[in-house]
């Protein structure tokens, strides 16, 4: 009764005309960039955020939550017509999607994508109600000694979820603490590691760091691609992406599977939308009465995992919020929003800010409810946009990110701190890490730093207290099974393409 | 398909493994006059020597995973005609560095749009220069005047007035 009665409250403030207006900018960002190959939710929060700060943090969160679900939807529009993934999550989609539109039934796939994502995204939203006040309520149990091991255990699964390597995952986190470092020491207040810069002393920003490592490096590495990318024709009118009763009833199931797969495996940190569309694949196609179909045209091959990429959303949202941990790149700059506006992400924000927590899932149900209208009425307006403004995206891009970012502290150090991390971004993909890692070490170092100091101040200086405490302890022999459990598996399977 | 040259051998991941351990010395030679412990509680170069002995584990297991693992794809790196175009992306970047507070934003925007969408895109001079200058009246209606953020001006000072 208590959740029904915050839920109402929630949509109070949800429904304010500001409210709606930004969330329905939220999600139409979110459409147009997951439709565009080149950049992802998180670079276009990262691009964005600075943007917010006029907003207040319930403005700022849902417009930032609505790029983050909407991309889900947008990428599918790419897969399907161009089958060139908007987002890493639609990868899958483009394996029946785009057979799909080649037997002129681009409408179909686009429209189950639309209501799938719909179903996917809603039905977590539920799980996000139930499962974070909960999650909350726990974590309120937990001391430095247990925030540093579930912060190792974070970090840990988002390194064995992302990328082709643990090992170059774990480099990539050290790289993200190491630039953590970069500052005042939070408990001595010496500088460490500024090199007698004072622009230094305040560390490294996050912003610039996640702005030029996710926004500008994807736009960098897209400049590699000088082909044309061919858009299949096709009719997308209203009546053409409305599925059939038939395609509905093939597609139900699948749905409710995909559902449960997203929002479960979205909870973990680095598992998100991508993993979990793919394990919805791999499902759908083992319990398929007709798995010759997938790869050919399957219905179930894009309702399953268009719906999971979206139930993860919800998913993700839960450690983000009730335990101040985020479990990708976006919601870690959702993350950083909160603390920007000085509030503490974890058990305390269900209790000193309801209003932001209940606004914002309100927000995500009218926002799925715009979302699914958008593009099922005005896919053929989104396709001509795409086409119309993609000559000018690489540029755009870069002056919305050094405009962004220097609006932040008006330092043009900032803009150089971008750019330079733009070219580490770039040069971390051609070396095959993963970029996630480092932007999650940024974030999560100095409260890393500080958990473990003080564990050890409690303990007089003996780490032994992170074995001694039975839930710290959990957490780090899971945090082994996370990184060791991976190999052992791929030793006896070849991994799946 | 983009033709892209495979390298022979395993020469990235050797410069990689030698940056990391630059880095690695870096941390223990930049933090040295840091205490490691004060007074039985951790100090400030604590965390930089456990992340120094950390990846230095790590580093050497990376070096492990590139020469002897069987699984270990080569990295197929872009030849330097593909990276013309990222380099010149880059170099509009800096142009905006040096110019940002030197001529002002609505300049800077101006000559960085024009070089992107002239020398980069390869489009012709009346689009470059007419959305450059679309471009440039745009952000800088949208940042100074809706969100209100303080732009540098430069020597245009008077656009300060509207």
């Amino acid at each position: 009764m208590e959740t029904i009665h915050l839920l109402l409250q929630g949509f109070a403030v949800a429904l304010t005309p500001e409210n709606l207006f930004l969330c329905a900018i939220g999600v139409i960002t979110g459409t147009v960039v997951g439709a565009l190959p080149g950049i992802g939710s998180a670079g276009a929060c990262a691009i964005l955020l600075p943007a917010t700060f006029k907003l207040g943090p319930v403005g700022s969160l849902i417009m930032l939550a609505g790029i983050f679900y909407g991309t889900q939807y947008g990428g599918t529009i790419t897969s399907v017509l161009m089958k060139v993934p908007g987002e890493s999550a639609s990868v899958v989609t483009m394996f029946d999607g785009n057979p799909l539109a080649r037997q002129g039934r681009a409408g179909v796939a686009l429209g189950l994508a639309a209501i799938g994502s719909f179903a996917g995204g809603t039905l977590s939203i539920i799980g996000l109600m139930l499962f974070g006040p909960m999650l909350a309520n726990l974590a309120l149990e937990l001391g430095p000694a247990e925030y540093f091991s579930l912060m190792v255990l974070s970090l840990s699964l988002v390194c064995a979820f992302t990328g082709k390597s643990i090992i170059r995952g774990l480099i990539a986190t050290c790289f993200g603490l190491i630039l953590a470092l970069v500052g005042q020491d939070t408990m001595t207040g010496q500088p460490r590691l500024t090199f007698g810069l004072q622009q230094l002393l305040d560390g490294i920003e996050f912003l610039p760091v996640a702005v030029g490592m996710f926004g500008l490096s994807e736009t960098i590495e897209s400049f590699e691609q000088k082909e044309p990318m061919e858009m299949i024709k096709a009719d997308l009118g209203f009546f053409k992406v409305l599925p059939s009763l038939r395609d509905l009833k093939e597609s139900f199931f699948p749905m409710i599977r995909g559902t449960l797969i997203g929002f479960f495996i979205g909870i973990f940190p680095g598992a998100g939308p991508t993993i979990s569309s793919f394990i919805s694949y791999g499902v759908e196609q083992r319990v398929s009465r007709n798995p010759e179909q997938f790869g050919k045209g399957a219905v179930a091959g894009v309702a399953g995992p268009e719906t999971a990429n979206n139930a993860a959303t919800g998913g993700a949202m839960v450690p983000m919020l009730s335990l101040g941990l985020p479990s990708s790149p976006s919601t870690a700059i959702m993350l950083a929003a909160l603390i920007m506006f000085g509030l503490k992400p974890g058990p305390s924000l269900f209790r000193e800010a309801p209003q932001l927590v209940w606004g914002l899932i309100g927000s995500m149900y009218i926002g799925n409810v715009m979302l699914v209208i958008i593009n099922i009425a005005c896919i053929p307006l989104i396709v001509l946009f795409m086409d119309r403004i993609k000559a000018y995206l690489p540029l755009a891009i870069l002056l919305l990110s050094a405009f962004g970012v220097f609006s932040y502290r008006n330092s043009v150090f900032d803009i150089g701190i971008m750019l330079l991390f733009a070219g580490v971004g770039y040069g971390l993909r051609k070396i095959d890490f993963p970029p996630a890692p480092v932007i999650l070490g940024v974030l999560l170092g100095g409260a890393a730093e500080s958990s473990l100091r003080q564990a050890m101040v409690l303990s007089d200086g003996n780490p032994a207290i992170l074995l001694t405490r039975p839930i710290s302890a959990i957490f780090l022999c899971l945090t082994l099974i996370a990184l060791f459990f991976p190999m052992f598996v791929l030793r006896k399977r070849p991994k799946a393409e | 398909m983009i033709q892209q040259r495979r390298i022979e051998g395993t020469f990235p991941q050797l410069v990689t493994g030698l940056l990391i351990w630059a880095i690695i010395a870096g941390l223990v030679w930049f933090t040295r006059g840091l205490p490691y412990m004060e007074e039985g509680a951790p100090g400030p170069r604590f965390m930089p020597i456990v992340l120094a002995l950390f990846l230095s584990v790590l580093n050497v297991l990376y070096w492990l995973e590139t020469f002897f693992s069987r699984s270990e794809k080569k990295l197929s790196m872009p030849r330097l005609s593909q990276l013309i175009r990222p380099a010149g992306f880059f170099l509009v970047g800096l142009l905006m560095i040096f110019l940002w507070e030197r001529l002002g934003v609505v300049a800077t925007v101006l000559i960085a749009s024009f070089f992107e969408l002239k020398l980069i895109e390869g489009y012709s001079w009346t689009r470059s220069v007419l959305a450059g200058l679309l471009l440039s009246i745009s952000t800088w209606l949208l940042f100074q005047v809706v969100l209100g953020i303080p732009l540098p001006t430069g020597p245009f000072e008077w656009l300060s007035f509207i």
